[in-house]
């Protein structure tokens, strides 16, 4: 997906109404007083209750929220499940495969049996189910860090550009412009070795499959950043002329206190939605390195390394391909549908779907 | 209006420089070493010191980028010895691994992304934008919530999935197409049709997806807007009304949209549906140089999709002004 | 001094993707030329590549299809005769009257040229230009190629090639006819190393430098009419060709029309299609691995369906200084299962189980079994070797490239192991920089994946360059010897054979030494490579080459 270009209107903020995830920018208004004079005791419905209420009339939303936790849990119980199944991740079922064509399965559709639930991977005889489990863990991992490692960023960078304007709002712009510029996909493919090879403490050769993982989440938050701060951004500039922030500032508030006193908690809804999109999002991108060798590396599973290896297979095994290719959309599409809903629920007025 | 795409000018110019300092230093970095891989299997150490030399890889970070900026503007002689490439401005600089100047190299394959990326773009497009408005028209009914459910599902599939089903089923199993790759229009555009059809249809259900949901949202909030209830008002026909009215202030927010889409995929940006379908792409290009450690593709591929992202946005600024009348541009 | 080998080894991961087929190594010489049409005339073959080649220039190519092509555009000193009929390659002298005449017990090799032999421009070729050629090897901006000539000819060490007007005195050419070369050493298989492409004559008034590879001047059948790198490279016949000169090649097609760039799996397709495309094609590299189970398995594609035993070899080394027990080593050779090994690469199409260094396409090859006589390994005596080791606890690193195909062989390699309890930690490599990064003696595994295809088929180009050394200290950054045997016993072995001049004797002493370093147990031999190609319905004559790990263009002709 594309942004919002920079100097489109005079006023530079009229033009982020298109954004989708910039949707919310009235509702964040109407109800910023109500936020911060309800922050403890709460009298009658918090927006955040209504906002749920409307989340749980929401079907899809709820499908996929349910499917979501199903995904979470899975990941955080991969190793009961494994158990269950009786094959872990890395142990290789060599009775199951067979050697003279290439280790492919014996039986059909990719070995499905009740030994092994999913299949077995080509090439290697591990249990695909168990590769699954596992793989999830890191997608889910890399997806929920960058996310939020991203969001983080950006806020602040946002909140800063927008608050102080001026040089500091030129500067950060600019910065934004070069990163949002950058041919992303292209140049983490050409940053991740170098960054895995400053950071690496076997100077050998070989790569450090958990150095790799923490270099891929700082390389898809290097880029993901800029999207939250020019939102961030654009909200700030039309909440600091509020009379609540002008207020404040009358009272002697200081910067501090009217940053993060005053406009983050107004900031809330965007920012959450930015959070759920980028989750999916970072998802994708991760599975993309993968898929194209320059992301995850063995042993640790993940689904995007399952497709790239998949695809070498898939003439003879489809079913290798479809399984994990079809989980990767489910997770995916119901995140996407989740952070949706979340902003359909945020902002009633936008009724979208 | 004028000095407005002068400063856009002067602007991108700065963040192109930016961007290539940046991905200078990032080569630098990079943990392989070039010469070596040149030099082959018995390389003494001595001749690594000469083909060093030769590609001008034993000159300090700042002669090096300065030597790759003079080249931008003045061209370049490559070569050691009596024997000199000349590349001439703007040079990019010589390919390590073909001797062939980065520049001609682009050139070569920037036909496949833009075949690539128009093919693709006016399809998404014209259908995405259609749907969009039938979906906003008929808001509630079926179309409108297959469209609405459709968008998201395309946007959570994975190109390389999309492609590889795709090759599975009409390639591989039912065997009604060809197997994909690009042929020049200019050589036989029949085939040039064929070998495209799979990639279009990959990169259409990624990008359909999204702007029959952007139009559908743009529309309805047009048609809520009070210039069409005043046309409305006036007694103008319902379709009038959409055609002439809604549609076009509708459609000023996908126009920026596309114009980025575009520019980023003609930049290389589709590197996964090129290297599913094996076609030889920049984006292609750029994944295969950073395996083979060919620092001056490296460079001119991410300067080149820079670039085209670079100048997209400028285009559809103005585009932008142009269309939308509340825009000025100061 | 081989690289080319490693470039395939690019070849061999991409094969290796292969699924294998059970019965496939009986057809590689049904070839179409087996039928008895007459050789027609005319046509253009097509060729079909997923990439270009390292380069066409001679000095320079150093990869088995790149060589492949460039025999058909320069003719060399001496050269591979091929016969279609399924003999073994012979060689003979190209250029050279003869395979050349050796003296001072091998270190001088005089050879006389043909006469008459001329470029694509009716210029005569001499023996000034073939000296030209070889002294381009030197030149750093002449990069790639094999080392040979730098390591052999006399004062070529401090030589920095021909280009700022300087000569080296080793070759000496004393009429346009008659070439010496001087060496430092004797070599006893000079004379194939000659058969290489850069031993070719370059006309120093059209070498462009860096820039030769798309102006190679011609003076084999072909010659280039056009080449766009990367993109498509049209050859037509060379007028001033001579087939009476020329022991080894024919002139039967007009044009070679060389589309690259394309999928490689649309390759495969195409030619398994077999449509008007791809009737008149051949196929660059082997069919990919996907494809490969589908294709073998047909027996309507039976008779375009080549099987090529390369001499080359895929091979375990372990390192002799990291794990310093040889029973430890013995243990290893046992217990390892090539069965599913072999499979992670594609099954049985992928090559042989190998028991020795030495293939059996090349010179020399002595067949023996050291150990387990199943492939698929015999734990009980590699149980018995570690009990003999004391039982140490063992946890051995494996270097591996960073591909699907080779992970999945390590984790075939660390079941395996783990079965007598050795546990193995996997370290995947990049890819592009495997062989720079594995050959630098600072980065040591205790087992390292390698393959090796010898340049010549003679066994001076495997067991000194693998296994002398003394190189370990020579050249720490390109060092060959990754098992990093360094046995006084093994290297006095290998000079003592380098002084010899008869080259049966010398092929005897290579196959006795084989087995004395596999009785060391520093390498466990795993497969003799093979490659699988397709090529379309009218090509005929086309010969599986050993030498070049591809398929031969000496013969062809198109059926039409």
């Amino acid at each position: 997906m594309t942004q919002q270009p920079q100097q489109i209107s005079p006023t530079g903020e009229s033009g982020t109404e298109e954004n989708p995830v910039a949707e919310t920018t009235a509702t964040a208004d109407s109800t910023a007083t109500e936020v911060t004079s309800t922050n403890t005791a709460v009298v009658g419905r918090s927006p955040a209750r209504m906002a749920w209420t409307r989340l749980k009339r929401d079907k899809v939303s709820m499908v996929s929220l349910v499917l979501t936790v199903i995904f979470i849990l899975a990941a955080i119980f991969a190793p009961v499940l494994t158990a269950l199944g009786g094959w872990g991740p890395i142990t290789s079922d060599v009775k199951s495969i067979n050697p003279d064509i290439g280790n492919y399965p014996y039986g059909h559709f990719g070995g499905i049996s009740a030994k092994h639930w999913l299949g077995v991977e080509p090439g290697t005889g591990f249990d695909l189910f168990a590769r699954i489990v596992y793989g999830l863990r890191t997608s889910l991992a890399v997806g929920l860090i960058s996310a939020l490692l991203s969001t983080v960023v950006g806020v602040v960078v946002g909140l800063a550009a927008g608050y102080f304007g001026g040089w500091i709002d030129n500067l950060l712009s600019r910065i934004m412009d070069v990163v949002l510029a950058f041919p992303q996909l292209l140049f983490i493919i050409a940053l991740t070795p170098v960054i895995q090879n400053a950071f690496q403490t076997d100077q050998h050769g070989g790569t450090d499959e958990n150095l790799r993982l923490a270099v891929l989440i700082l390389n898809i938050s290097a880029f993901a950043w800029a999207y939250t701060a020019r939102l961030v951004r654009g909200q700030v500039l039309s909440l600091r002329e509020r009379e609540f922030v002008d207020a404040s500032r009358i009272m002697g508030a200081g910067w501090v206190h009217i940053l993060f006193r005053q406009l983050l908690p107004n900031l809330w809804a965007p920012i959450l939605i930015a959070f759920a999109l980028a989750v999916p999002a970072n998802i994708t991108t991760e599975a993309a390195l993968s898929y194209l060798g320059v992301g995850v590396v063995p042993p640790n599973p993940d689904w995007g390394a399952l497709l790239s290896q998949a695809s070498e297979y898939f003439l003879i095994d489809p079913t290798y391909l479809f399984i994990p290719g079809v989980l990767l959309l489910v997770l995916v599409l119901a995140l996407n549908l989740l952070g949706d809903g979340v902003r359909d629920a945020l902002d009633p007025r936008a009724n979208r779907s | 209006m004028f000095r407005y795409v002068i400063r856009r000018l002067l602007i991108s110019a700065v963040i192109l420089l930016v961007i290539s300092f940046i991905t200078f230093v990032i080569f630098f970095a990079l943990p392989s070493n070039p010469a070596l891989l040149a030099c082959g299997k018995t390389c003494s150490v001595q001749r690594l010191a000469e083909i060093k030399h030769s590609l001008g890889l034993d000159q300090s970070f700042w002669t090096q980028y300065s030597e790759f900026l003079k080249g931008l503007f003045a061209g370049r002689k490559f070569g050691d010895q009596s024997v000199l490439i000349t590349c001439a401005a703007p040079c990019l600089g010589i390919s390590f691994k073909t001797d062939e100047p980065v520049l001609t190299t682009l050139f070569n394959r920037f036909p496949a992304d833009l075949s690539l990326a128009l093919g693709s773009a006016v399809i998404f497009l014209i259908v995405g934008v259609g749907l969009g408005v039938i979906a906003a028209v008929r808001k509630g009914k079926l179309i409108d919530k297959v469209a609405v459910s459709g968008a998201l599902f395309g946007v959570s599939l994975q190109s390389y999935f999309v492609g590889l089903l795709l090759m599975w089923a009409f390639v591989d199993k039912w065997q009604i197409l060809a197997a994909p790759g690009y042929t020049p229009i200019t050589q036989d555009p029949n085939a040039w049709f064929q070998g495209l059809i799979l990639p279009w249809v990959t990169l259409v259900i990624l990008y359909l997806a999204m702007y029959t949901r952007l139009s559908r949202s743009s529309m309805l909030e047009t048609m809520g807007e009070d210039f069409v209830r005043t046309a409305r008002a006036k007694g103008l026909s319902r379709r009038k009304v959409i055609f002439k009215h809604a549609l076009r202030a509708g459609i000023t927010p996908i126009v920026t949209i596309f114009g980025m889409d575009l520019g980023s995929l003609i930049g290389g940006s589709a590197v996964i549906t090129e290297s599913v379908f094996g076609i030889n792409g920049i984006g292609k290009l750029a994944v295969d140089s950073v395996t083979d450690s060919d620092l001056p593709v490296i460079m001119g591929t991410t300067l080149f999709a820079a670039t085209v992202i670079v100048l997209a946005n400028v285009v559809v600024d103005i585009v932008y002004g142009v269309i939308d009348p509340r825009v000025r541009l100061a | 001094m081989m690289r080319k080998t490693r470039s395939v080894a690019l070849l061999a991961t991409a094969t290796a993707l292969a699924l294998g087929v059970t019965a496939c190594s009986s057809s590689s010489k049904s070839t179409g030329s087996g039928s008895s049409d007459a050789v027609q005339k005319g046509g253009t073959l097509t060729y079909l590549a997923p990439s270009d080649f390292d380069s066409l220039d001679p000095q320079r190519v150093y990869t088995t299809e790149g060589q492949n092509m460039v025999e058909e555009i320069v003719r060399t000193l001496t050269g591979w005769q091929e016969k279609t009929d399924g003999s073994a390659p012979k060689l003979v002298g190209d250029l050279a009257t003869d395979t050349g005449e050796p003296s001072q017990n091998d270190t001088v090799w005089t050879f006389h040229l043909k006469p008459g032999v001329k470029y694509q421009d009716g210029t005569a070729v001499t023996s000034q230009d073939i000296k030209y050629g070889v002294e381009r090897f030197m030149s750093p901006d002449i990069t790639g190629g094999p080392g040979y000539a730098a390591q052999w000819l006399v004062g070529a060490s401090s030589y920095k090639g021909p280009f700022k007007g300087q000569d080296l005195a080793s070759i000496q050419t004393p009429d346009s006819s008659t070439i010496v070369f001087h060496l430092n050493q004797p070599v006893y298989d000079f004379n194939e190393t000659t058969a290489m492409a850069g031993w070719a004559p370059v006309p120093k008034a059209h070498d462009t430098g860096a820039n030769y590879s798309t102006g190679v001047w011609a003076t084999g059948p072909y010659m280039i009419k056009s080449y766009s790198k990367g993109k498509e490279l049209v050859l037509v016949k060379n007028p001033y060709w001579s087939a009476s000169s020329d022991p080894i090649r024919d002139q039967n097609v007009d044009e070679i029309d060389m589309k690259q760039g394309l999928d490689r799996s649309a390759i495969d397709q195409q030619l398994r299609a077999d449509g008007p495309d791809a009737m008149n094609a051949v196929q660059q590299w082997p069919i990919a691995g996907a494809d490969l189970t589908q294709i073998a398995n047909d027996p309507t594609l039976k008779s375009r369906y080549h099987v090529i035993k390369s001499p080359g070899i895929s091979y375990l080394a372990l390192n002799v200084n990291r794990i310093k027990d040889i029973h430890v080593r013995q243990a290893i050779e046992f217990a390892l299962d090539k069965t599913t090994a072999r499979g992670a690469f594609g099954g049985s199409a992928y090559g042989d189980y190998a028991s020795t260094m030495l293939a059996p396409g090349v010179e020399g090859h002595k067949d023996f079994n050291l150990y387990a006589t199943s492939p698929s390994g015999d734990q009980t005596k590699a149980k018995a070797l570690l009990a003999q080791a004391g039982n140490p606890k063992l946890t051995l690193s494996l270097a591996v490239e960073n591909t699907p195909t080779q992970t999945n062989f390590a984790d075939a390699v660390k079941s395996s192991l783990a079965n007598v309890g050795i546990t193995v930690n996997i370290v995947p490599v990049d890819q592009a920089n495997y062989f720079s990064t594995l050959d630098n003696t600072k980065n040591q595994y205790d087992m390292a994946w390698m393959d090796w295809i010898p340049d010549w088929p003679n066994p001076s180009t495997v067991l000194p360059i693998l296994f002398d050394g003394r190189q370990i200290a020579a050249q720490p950054a390109s060092n060959q010897d990754i098992s990093y045997l360094n046995d006084p016993a093994v290297n006095s072995q290998i000079d003592t054979i380098a002084k010899m001049t008869d080259p049966a004797t010398a092929d005897a002493a290579y196959g006795a030494l084989d087995q004395q370093i596999l009785a060391d147990a520093s390498v466990v031999p795993l497969f003799y490579m093979n490659f699988d190609e397709l090529s379309g319905g009218n090509v005929q004559g086309l010969v599986p080459d050993p030498v070049n790990a591809s398929l031969n263009f000496a013969h062809v002709w198109l059926k039409h």
